[in-house]
Order: structure tokens, then C-alpha cells, then sequence
């Protein structure tokens, strides 16, 4: 952020919007633990977007709906979020980086760029959830969470308002973090929900981050459909799992080491998933 | 065991520490917490090769922009040849490092620094400082640096300055050779023989204070220089040396110390911030980033310990055979003494008549090593630790009746005391504390070590598996023969006294545990007690934090100060009284007369004393020249869960059971063990240097290099088992290193206790467990 | 461009001149909160922490400007010699101040903590310092300690 000159306060969405829209080299800001950390960036003008009331926690119709610039810690503490996915959402925020992060990070700021190591994009993921956005003519969008990510996050000038969590709690859900020390960086993060209909999975969602940006893994998903929870072909989803991930560098550790854990973890969840619905 | 434990009336009481509260109400105590008018701030250009020649540097553009004040490079700045090991004189660390080289040696090297009038400014200025290098091979392997063609000290004048072995044509910084008994015939007489070889892994410090040094011209035009130094005087000599100035213009300050553990006992950013206030007349501060903490300050010494034992069938160790490669990085901080220690504190800790001793320091391309908690001990001990589970498996008795039969025990002496020292010969020594016997069973007890097969047995599933592990560890108090530690004290008219000490209280809350001993001896409370720490101009000298001495030999100094002023009290009420010396008594702060009921207080002959009677000012001054090394010792044990599909090594119990002689203030003796032991683990776990192929370290920052936070933790339990050490100040020993060196053995051994492989490259991450577990199948 | 910065510290009501680009750490120190430190600047240590309306969060990764018109807690704010607050009287008779260079960000986490749980589990002490990085103590004296605190507040002790 050395390059920032102007620090603007707008009074409500609209003037928001003009403000970016009014210099080239414009960012908003909510929690800023990313920003204020980042040496090569242009930015001259942030915009603070933390009082505009976007950060409100509404349980309504089968969804939760979570403001922007509502903190992880808001967030973990709601009631409405331990409600979504069976706590599956709550737990993601638990392992999202330490407290004092956690009291400044916001959900927005956690998904609007693709950061491979942050928290809650597999759970969107894995939640159909939608993110609503306002684009810098005030035209508002509801997009799903996998086209959010695939088309690589928010365009330029782009706000996120909002995320619509589904709650979805008669699947199953399933999410782990695994890293060197529980605040670390991740070295890989998966998350994993299944539709359950007398004793055959129906449908299901399985994403993960850090070994790639985050995904959906729509091959594996596919494969789970149909079987039967008793009789889970383990070996054969490995197989696919396996072949459906491009495992990126990391220079903390190898990609055959990541490539077991991912085989592990997903193991587990599967062999937890017919603990759960025996 | 010994049969007398000191119950002191100030000690072995956890007064609170002197400074605790006003740290807690963060006060402004520490070396940046001062603000100085027109302060220039320094940043440093670092070599981005681990191996090159500076063909030409340009500063032209640089010392355009405004506010620039000036810029040192080698081609500017002092040029003298010394070490920054910040040890007594004579070093016995190399002469090989200047401020600036023409060569650079590693990643991470100083080019140039910049002083200017704000950091940004400072910053700014670095990118337009124009470099050309000349890159050459660079060397890192440790264990092929000898001889190899790639040379880093060529440069011809690089020498100790006491007569030791180096060769630093053959990147060789130090040879220690030395041999007990008969190695050979040792070996012959016994029933097993194990070798093991065993590396350990670069690692940080990480105080939570980087270094930081703040220098100003005073109002006798006299060079301050305020520092976070674990040495105040070494530093002072070491500055004279550098800037080529009389050490009398110097003036070291130590205030508060954000933790140092080794890494400041270096002197690094002092020399940068003195050699530009004492040209500029003006003050600069120069303040470690915590990339610059991780890639230019101070490392652990990585080694290649091998290890070979030789044991009898009833248990009898009949020849430890050490040979160390200890790589130093490009300059030889302790290069020699870390090494001696390596074998001098470790081989006395078992019984053994042949033991042999081979160790040598190379240069490499990486970052330098230095003092770090531990010192060598942690090194050997992960060697020493695994070869002596190994043995007792061997014979087919349990690791812990091992030690207990093995281990040294009062009044007995070792071979390597004499043979070891600091880089050259040490001082013969009898043990007189040790608790090792009880410190082995106690800690048996609390994890339930006699258990341990059955607790396995039920907690171990198809693919989470326990174990236990268990290691002895031994460490010094202070380097016998060559430190000396002083303090000074005076009564003041209330009955209080000042006490100034060279003793340099980092945060291990020395200022306390000396009060604390100097009031034991006067029978007046620690809070009678107001310590100043340290200050070349106001306190006594004092070798430093280092060498686990404070206590132990401060401490002694501190009893010989409060028996000096007890005389002094007595003889001044013998006067002041008109009676006998011999029939005086010291009680409740009073000097009492029994026979005739007369009496003075300590008040009474505080104030008495300067203004109305014989007026005199009573105080003293005293020091202690270290004799011997009484050894604290400690028995660690791990209870672990291995993973073995995902290689994750999981904690679940820690105990610590230790062997401190008299633990003066039992909380801080706590805290010194719980410490040492997360940092220690930490170091075992998730503790590393990631480096790339051209040496630069990937992970210089606490987001990439991991180190527990109070989540991660396991129950640790701390069992004080006090002896008491007839030379220590009312019977202490030292505490402040050996905890450390635990964790590294002890979870190589658990985790062979639970899955049969054994490890002998820490950390002990889950990729590296997973891929031992797997080769293992292979 | 500078700006002026409207911000109550420990109950005083401040205007202050920043610079946009300014972060909350630095300023808090060039005005005079040194016990507000720099350990990182990363936001990893935890030795900036602070409160900031009612939320112990790490002062070296925010903008000053981040805090207009907020309530900010440091160390200096919530005790004195003769009052101390109940949690550094804790730190101070559980000798688990040792350097002390992360106590004031430590202290403030566990603030943060028992002014909205007063009666935390050990695993709840955990979370709420888990960024708080201490070499010194091992962490497991400072449980305790926030543990005694919460029980002096309930005045239980």
C-alpha cells in the first residue's frame, strides 16, 4: 500500500461506486489484512466499504445470507452460520488463520480475489452458494459460488454485497484444513457434501484449494452419484480423484506428499459419511 | 541423590518479577520505545548470491535522493577483521567477517546501508543502488565442504587470534579431536554395537524482538550505543575494535530485551548504527525486519552427528564414539565452541571409560550460524538420545532402567570434562547434584511409563498409533575458568539496597533471581532489593547472557556482595554500639546485641550511616570467576499419537522432570522450562529452513516458518526435582538451555515406540513421516 | 495527502494527522503508544494487537485510516500501577512474563475474550491467543493465568 494517496469514507453504496469509478486505480477496502500487507500494488484510492451496512447475518428461506463485510469472527460467532451444512461453515471459519485475523478478515475480502489459501471458497463450493455482486453501474447480479471462482473472482470494480448460503442441512458435509501448525497456511483444504437417499448418495459436492485454485472436482462427484453408501468403491473414486487434479507448486511441500493427503483425507470423509448415515 | 535441599526464606520463592507489571502495563522499556530527535533510520542492501564478487557498486543515485544522509559499503567503511560472536577475549571464534565485503557469502550478506531521514526514504534509496556481481560457485552441503574446490574464506587473512586449528583454504573452521580410554578395545568388549548418523535442520531463534540498536553522540560527545544485546561489555570491546576508537568513548546500554536465546549475543546491527553516529554526529537506529531476523542474524549450528556405541549384555556401556561435521554458514560465529560443546555436553552424562571425540565446523554458502539455546548439546543429544534407546533395545532392557543404571551420579567425574573445553582443554570437575534418578522415575510416574504397552495397546487403531518416548539431557552452568561476573551494591538510607549488576536480563528475569539471592544472604526481602541492569558505564562487568551462567555464577557473585555488606553492618553497629562484632547478629533486617538488648535496624544504620554517626557509605563491590560447570539435568518424556497414513505427529502429553539444584524462584524456573521445551518442539515439528537451489532461504517470515501457538500445544507437566550443587548460590545450577534439547530425541524416539521406524532427520513434519513410513514398507 | 485521523484511544478523543498509506501501528507508536509493538509486521506475531471497537485485531496489517472514528484499547488504557487491570495482575503472580514483548497484544487478546466470556474453557483460552506468538513460556502459564483472571473478574477469587 505505498503507493496510496487517498483514503475515502463514502456515506452509501452509490457514492461507493462513483468514487471507484472515478479514479483509475481505485481498490475498496474492508478488513485490509491483505492490502495493508501488500508492497507491489498501484492503488492510489481505497474506498472503505465497512460502514455501509454490509455486514448483516439474515437467516431466511432455507438460506443464510452473510454481508460482505462481515468478519470470519462475526460469522463464527452467529447462530444463523452454525445452522448452515450441519456447522460445516462454522468449522471453516474456525480454521481461517488466528483470532486477531479472524476479528479483521471479511467474508468478502475471503473470496473477491483467488487466494488459494484462504478458507471458505470449497465451502461455497460445496454449498451452492451464491455471491450477490454490484457492478460499478449499480447493477446488482446473483451468481453462483462455481462461476464466481472460475471466472477467477471479482472483476474490476465489482462489489460483493453479499453471499446466499443454502442450508442445506439434510446432506452430508464434511471440511478439513491440513496444515503444518493449525495457523498456518493450509497445504491443502477440502470440503465434501452428499446428498444421501435411502442408503444411495444422490448427489454431491467435492472441492478443494491450495494444491489448486479452489474447484469443484465435478469428475468424482459424478462417480459418487448412484453409489451405494454401503458399498462405496473407494479404490475406483481415488483413481478419479486422482486424475482429476492438477497439483500445483508449493515450495513448503511435495505434490506426491499432497497428492496422498488428498487420497487420505478424502478417504475419511467418505468412510465418515458412512459412520453418519449408517 | 542428594541429601540436602535449600528451603530459603527469599528463594525458592516465586516472588514476582521485578519488572512483570510495568512489561504488563507496556511501558515504554524496551530500545525502540525512546524517541530521538532527528533519528536517521538505516536499511540494508543484502546479497541476493549466496557466492559472488562485488565487481562494482554504485551509490551515485542513491545519495541523490533527498533525504539520503549517507551510505556505508566496503568501500567507505571500517575494513577491521573481527567476529561478531560477542564472546570473551580472546575469541575463540575466527577473525573472518568485516562490516562489508568485497566477496559476499551468502544470501543474505551486507552490501550497503543506507541512513536516512525516514525508513521509507532508507528503503527507497536501496533499489537505486547499482551492484555488478561477479556470481561464483557456491558450496552448501555440509558434509562435502572440505577440501572442495569451492573456496570461501580465499581471501587470505581470515586467522584466529588464539592458537587453534583452521584451514579456511579447505572451508575448515575448526578441528577438535580428544580421546579417553581405549576406543578400540571398547568396542571389542561389547555385546552390541550401535552407529546411527543423524542430521538436524537449520532453525531461528525468533525472539519477538528482532535485533534493534539505537546509537547517539551524548552530551560529553561520547558514542551511546542503546542495543538489544545479551552482551553489553563484549559489545563494547567489539565496537572499540571495529570503529578503531578508545573504548573509553563508548557506552553500551541494554534496556528491556525482547527475548534473545543466543541470537543477540551477536553484534551486528551495533556495529552499522555506531560506525554512522559516530561520522554523522547524529542518532540512528537500525532495525531488523523479521525476514532480515531469519536470513542474516543468527541460525542453529545444522550438523551430521554420528554416532557408535558399544554395550555389554548387563548393560554396560563399554565405548561412545562422536564424530560431528557442524556446518557455521559463511562465517564462523562459535564455530569451535559450538562444537566442543557438542561432545562436552553430552558424553559425560552416561557412564564410559572409552570414548572418543572427533568434530569439525565448515564454511558453507548459507546463513550463519551462532550461539543458540542449547548450544551443540541440542545437536548431539538428538545422536546421543537415539543411539542409547537403541542400545537398551539391543539387550532387551527397558529405556528408562537403561539411564537409571548408566546415568553419571554425585561425586562421580567424567573424562571429557578434562578432555572438552572451550575449544581447547577444560577443567577437571566432580558432580556434585544430581537428581537425574529421581528426575527418570518422577517423570516415569506422571506419564505412566510403566504403562505405556497397555495404553498403546488401547489407543492404537488401525492407522493412529501411540507411543511413548524418553531421553536424558544434561547441559553446564557458566564456562569454568574464563567467566567472571561482578556486581556492585549500596545501602541506602531507608535500609535498602541498590544493586548493580553487568548481568543482562533478557526476559529470563535474572534481575529477580539475582534480588532474590543477594537478599537471601542479607535476610531482607527482594523487594529491599533495587537491581539495575545492564550499563557498561554504570554496572560491573559481566560476561552476559550466555553460557547458562547468570545464575549460577552472577548469583554467586551477588552471595559474595551480601556477605561483604553483612560484615560491614556488623562492624559499623560494633562501632556505632560500642560492642563486641563477635556477639552481633543479623535478624529481621536489625542488627541485635542479645546481651545487652541494644540494637539497629537496617533503616537506622542506612540513615545513621550518612548523616549523624561515623558516616560512611556502606556497599561493596564483588565478583566470582567460575571454577567449575555443575551440570543441570532432565529426563523428558513424550507421549505421541503417529498418523500413519497422513504422517502427522500429534503430541497429546509432555513431561518435563528437572534437576535445577535449588530452583531459586520456582515460577521462573517454570517458565524457563516450558520455553525451552515448545521451542524445542516447534524446532522438532514444524521448525525449518526451506531453502532453493541457489541458497536463498523460501520462508523467511512466521507465515512460512511455523512455530506453535497456544492451540497447538500438548498437556505439559513440569516436575522440579531439587538437589543441591555445593558451588552454586545456595545451591542452584543452571535451567535456562537444557530443556531445549529434549523434544528432538525424545519424539524420534516415541515415534519409534510406536511404528518401529526410526527418524534421524528432524523436523518431524508429516511429509517427511509419511515418506520414512514408506520406505520402510519398501 | 495527509488526513486527520478521528479516533478515541483508552477513553480520549484524538485527532491525528496521517498519512492514507499509514498503518494503524506505526501511527499508534509515533504518537506515543510504545506499548503497541512491532514484532513482524506481517500479522503474524500479534504483538501490535489491539482492540478496536470491541475487537482484539493486529494494528501492523491495518491503515490507520481503517480506525475513523473507532475505539481503540491499548495496553496503556486498561490498568494502572495501583489498579491494575485483573489480567496483568494475573500475568504478573503467574511469573509467566518473561521478555514481555508479547504480553500487551497477549493481555488484549484475553481482554477481548473475557468481556464477552467471563467464563471461558481452557480450549476457549486457546482460540481467543492463537495470535499470539510467545518464545518465552510455552504458553501454557499464560492459560492459566487468563484462567485465575476470569475467575478475580467474577470475583470468584
Amino acid at each position: 500500500m505505498k503507493n496510496v494517496t487517498e483514503y475515502l469514507y463514502p456515506s452509501d453504496l452509490s457514492q461507493a461506486l462513483i468514487l471507484y469509478a472515478e479514479h483509475e486505480e481505485s481498490a475498496y477496502i474492508a478488513g485490509g489484512t491483505h492490502l495493508a500487507a501488500e508492497s507491489r500494488n498501484n492503488t492510489k484510492r481505497l474506498i472503505d466499504i465497512t460502514r455501509l451496512g454490509l455486514n448483516e447475518i439474515i437467516d431466511g428461506n432455507g438460506e443464510v445470507q452473510v454481508g460482505a463485510t462481515a468478519t470470519i469472527t462475526e460469522m463464527y460467532s452467529s447462530p444463523e452460520i452454525s445452522k448452515v451444512g450441519n456447522g460445516v461453515l462454522k468449522k471453516a471459519c474456525q480454521l481461517i488463520a488466528d483470532t486477531p485475523l479472524r476479528n479483521a478478515i471479511t467474508l468478502g475480502g475471503n473470496i473477491s480475489r483467488l487466494y488459494t489459501w484462504v478458507g471458505l471458497p470449497v465451502v461455497l463450493l460445496t454449498l451452492d452458494a451464491e455471491v450477490e455482486i454490484m457492478n460499478l453501474h449499480g447493477e446488482r447480479k446473483r451468481v453462483p459460488a462455481a462461476d464466481h471462482f472460475a471466472n477467477g473472482g471479482v472483476k474490476d470494480g465489482d462489489l460483493i454485497l453479499k453471499v446466499r448460503f443454502p442450508v442445506r442441512n439434510a446432506w452430508f458435509h464434511s471440511y478439513e484444513k491440513f496444515s503444518l501448525t493449525t495457523a498456518d497456511y493450509t497445504w491443502l483444504t477440502i470440503a465434501f457434501a452428499a446428498e444421501v437417499k435411502d442408503g444411495k448418495i444422490t448427489d454431491a459436492r467435492l472441492a478443494v484449494s491450495r494444491i489448486t485454485k479452489a474447484t469443484r472436482l465435478k469428475a468424482v462427484e459424478n462417480a459418487l452419484i448412484g453409489q451405494e453408501i454401503a458399498n462405496i468403491d473407494v479404490e475406483s473414486l481415488l483413481t478419479v480423484l486422482e486424475s482429476s487434479v492438477d497439483i500445483v507448486k508449493d515450495f513448503r511441500v511435495s505434490k506426491e506428499y499432497r497428492r496422498q493427503l488428498l487420497g487420505v483425507l478424502f478417504k475419511r470423509m467418505i468412510q465418515k459419511l458412512q459412520e453418519e448415515t449408517k | 541423590m542428594t541429601e540436602k535441599i535449600y528451603k530459603g526464606r527469599v528463594v525458592t520463592k516465586s516472588v514476582p518479577k521485578k519488572d512483570a507489571l510495568s512489561l504488563a502495563m507496556g511501558k515504554p522499556m524496551y530500545t525502540d520505545d525512546m524517541d530521538f530527535k532527528d533519528l536517521l533510520h538505516v536499511k540494508m542492501l543484502r546479497s541476493p548470491h549466496a557466492h559472488a564478487i562485488i565487481e562494482d557498486i554504485d551509490t551515485s543515485e542513491a545519495e541523490k535522493l533527498l533525504g539520503v544522509v549517507d551510505i556505508l559499503t566496503y568501500k567507505n567503511s571500517s575494513q577491521v577483521l573481527h567476529t561478531s560472536a560477542g564472546q570473551g577475549f580472546p575469541e575463540p571464534s575466527p577473525y573472518d567477517t568485516r562490516l562489508f565485503n568485497k566477496k559476499v557469502k551468502f544470501v543474505g550478506e551486507r552490501v550497503a546501508a543506507v541512513a536516512a531521514e525516514s525508513v521509507k526514504i532508507a528503503e527507497k534509496a536501496l533499489n537505486l543502488i547499482k551492484v555488478k556481481y561477479t556470481i561464483l560457485e557456491p558450496i552448501f552441503d555440509h558434509d562435502k565442504a572440505i577440501g572442495n574446490e569451492v573456496i570461501i574464506h580465499d581471501e587470505d587473512e581470515s586467522k584466529y587470534i588464539i592458537p587453534v586449528f583452521y584451514d579456511p583454504k579447505k572451508n575448515h573452521a575448526s578441528h577438535i579431536d580428544a580421546e579417553t580410554g581405549d576406543i578400540e578395545q571398547g568396542f571389542a568388549e561389547a555385546d552390541h554395537i550401535v552407529e546411527k548418523t543423524v542430521r538436524n535442520h537449520y532453525g531461528q531463534h525468533c525472539p519477538l524482538e528482532p535485533h534493534i540498536s539505537v546509537a547517539y553522540i551524548d552530551d560529553y560527545d561520547r558514542l551511546v550505543v542503546r542495543t538489544a544485546t545479551q552482551v553489553p561489555f563484549h559489545c563494547r570491546r567489539i565496537l572499540a575494535q571495529i570503529l578503531e576508537i578508545p573504548l573509553s568513548q563508548i557506552r553500551v546500554i541494554k534496556p528491556r530485551i525482547g527475548g534473545g536465546f543466543g541470537t543477540k549475543q551477536e553484534i551486528i546491527t551495533e556495529p552499522i548504527v555506531a560506525s554512522f553516529t559516530w561520522k554523522l554526529k547524529r542518532p540512528v537506529k537500525f532495525e531488523f525486519t523479521r525476514k532480515e531476523e531469519f536470513i542474516s542474524a543468527r541460525t542453529r549450528h545444522p550438523m551430521t552427528t554420528q554416532f557408535k556405541a558399544g554395550v555389554k549384555k548387563d548393560g554396560t556401556i563399554t565405548a561412545m564414539d562422536m564424530k560431528v561435521i557442524s556446518n557455521t554458514g559463511a562465517y564462523g560465529s562459535h564455530a569451535l565452541t559450538v562444537l566442543s560443546n557438542t561432545g562436552s555436553k553430552t558424553l559425560p552424562l552416561y557412564h564410559c571409560d572409552n570414548i572418543r571425540f572427533i568434530g569439525d565446523t565448515v564454511y558453507t554458502n548459507l546463513p550463519v550460524a551462532g550461539a543458540y539455546r542449547g548450544y551443540g548439546g541440542t545437536q548431539a543429544s538428538l545422536a546421543m538420545e537415539i543411539v542409547m534407546d537403541d542400545l537398551a533395545k539391543a539387550i532387551g532392557m527397558d529405556p528408562a532402567k537403561f539411564r537409571l543404571m548408566n546415568h553419571i551420579k554425585a561425586g562421580e567425574t567424567s573424562p571429557i570434562f578434562k578432555a572438552l573445553g572451550e575449544g581447547t582443554e577444560g577443567v577437571e570437575q566432580t558432580v556434585d547434584s544430581v537428581g537425574l534418578t529421581e528426575c527418570i522415575n518422577q517423570g516415569a510416574d506422571a506419564i505412566n511409563w510403566w504403562n505405556r504397552e497397555e495404553i498403546k495397546k488401547k489407543n492404537s487403531t488401525d492407522t493412529v498409533k501411540r507411543g511413548f518416548g524418553l531421553v536424558c539431557v544434561m547441559q553446564g552452568s557458566s564456562i569454568p575458568d574464563i567467566d567472571m561476573a561482578a556486581g556492585y551494591c549500596k545501602m541506602n538510607e531507608d535500609g535498602t539496597f541498590n544493586l548493580l549488576v553487568g548481568a543482562t536480563d533478557i526476559g529470563t528475569g535474572s534481575d529477580t533471581i539475582l534480588a532474590q539471592i543477594f537478599a537471601e544472604g542479607l535476610g531482607i526481602d527482594a523487594s529491599d532489593v533495587l537491581v539495575t541492569s545492564s550499563d557498561t558505564d554504570t554496572t560491573p562487568f559481566d560476561t552476559g547472557a550466555y553460557a547458562s551462567s547468570t545464575t549460577y555464577l552472577t548469583g554467586q557473585a551477588c552471595i559474595n556482595l551480601a556477605m561483604k555488606v553483612k560484615k560491614q553492618l556488623i562492624d559499623y553497629t560494633a562501632t556505632v554500639l560500642s560492642v563486641p562484632k563477635d556477639e552481633l547478629e543479623i535478624k529481621n533486617k536489625t542488627v541485635i546485641h542479645k546481651k545487652s538488648g541494644k540494637q539497629m535496624t537496617f533503616a537506622e544504620i542506612g540513615t545513621k550511616s550518612y548523616y549523624s554517626e561515623n558516616q560512611t557509605q556502606i556497599g561493596a563491590v564483588a565478583s566470582e570467576l567460575s571454577k567449575k560447570s555443575p551440570p543441570p539435568f532432565i529426563a523428558h518424556y513424550a507421549e505421541i499419537d503417529v498418523d500413519i497414513e497422513t504422517g502427522r505427529v500429534t503430541v497429546l502429553k509432555y513431561v518435563a522432570a528437572v534437576d535445577c539444584g535449588t530452583p531459586i524462584n520456582p515460577k521462573l524456573v517454570i517458565g524457563q522450562v516450558e520455553g525451552a521445551l515448545v521451542n524445542g518442539l516447534c524446532y522438532a515439528l514444524s521448525e525449518q529452513y526451506i531453502f532453493n537451489d541457489k541458497g536463498k532461504m523460501m520462508n523467511p517470515s512466521f507465515g512460512n516458518y511455523k512455530i506453535m501457538t497456544t492451540i497447538d500445544l500438548p498437556t505439559i507437566e513440569t516436575i522440579i526435582v531439587p538437589t543441591y550443587e555445593p558451588s552454586g548460590p545456595w545451591g542452584a545450577k543452571s535451567v535456562a538451555e537444557v530443556n531445549i534439547s529434549g523434544p528432538m530425541p525424545v519424539l524420534s524416539n516415541a515415534i519409534f515406540d510406536a511404528i518401529g521406524i526410526r527418524l534421524t532427520e528432524p523436523p518431524y513434519t508429516p511429509d517427511r513421516v509419511l515418506k520414512a513410513i514408506q520406505e520402510q514398507k519398501k | 495527502m495527509s488526513q486527520i485521523l478521528h479516533v478515541t484511544i483508552n477513553g480520549e478523543q484524538k485527532e491525528i494527522s496521517i498519512e492514507p498509506d499509514e498503518l494503524l501501528l506505526d501511527v499508534l507508536r509515533r504518537v506515543g503508544y510504545k506499548g503497541v509493538k512491532r514484532g513482524c509486521k506481517e500479522g503474524a506475531c500479534g504483538t501490535c494487537t489491539i482492540i478496536l471497537n470491541g475487537y482484539a485485531v493486529k494494528s501492523c496489517i491495518m491503515l490507520a485510516a481503517q480506525a475513523e472514528n473507532g475505539e481503540i484499547t491499548t495496553i496503556e488504557g486498561i490498568g494502572t500501577r495501583d489498579n491494575p487491570h485483573p489480567i496483568q495482575q494475573a500475568f504478573v503472580d503467574e511469573g509467566v512474563v518473561q521478555c514481555g514483548f508479547c504480553i500487551p497484544g497477549m493481555i488484549l487478546s484475553a481482554k477481548n475474550l473475557l468481556d464477552k466470556n467471563p467464563n471461558p474453557t481452557e480450549e476457549e483460552i486457546s482460540f481467543a491467543l492463537d495470535g499470539n506468538l510467545c518464545r518465552c513460556t510455552g504458553y501454557s502459564g499464560q492459560i492459566k493465568a487468563v484462567k485465575a483472571a476470569a475467575e478475580a473478574i467474577r470475583g470468584e477469587k
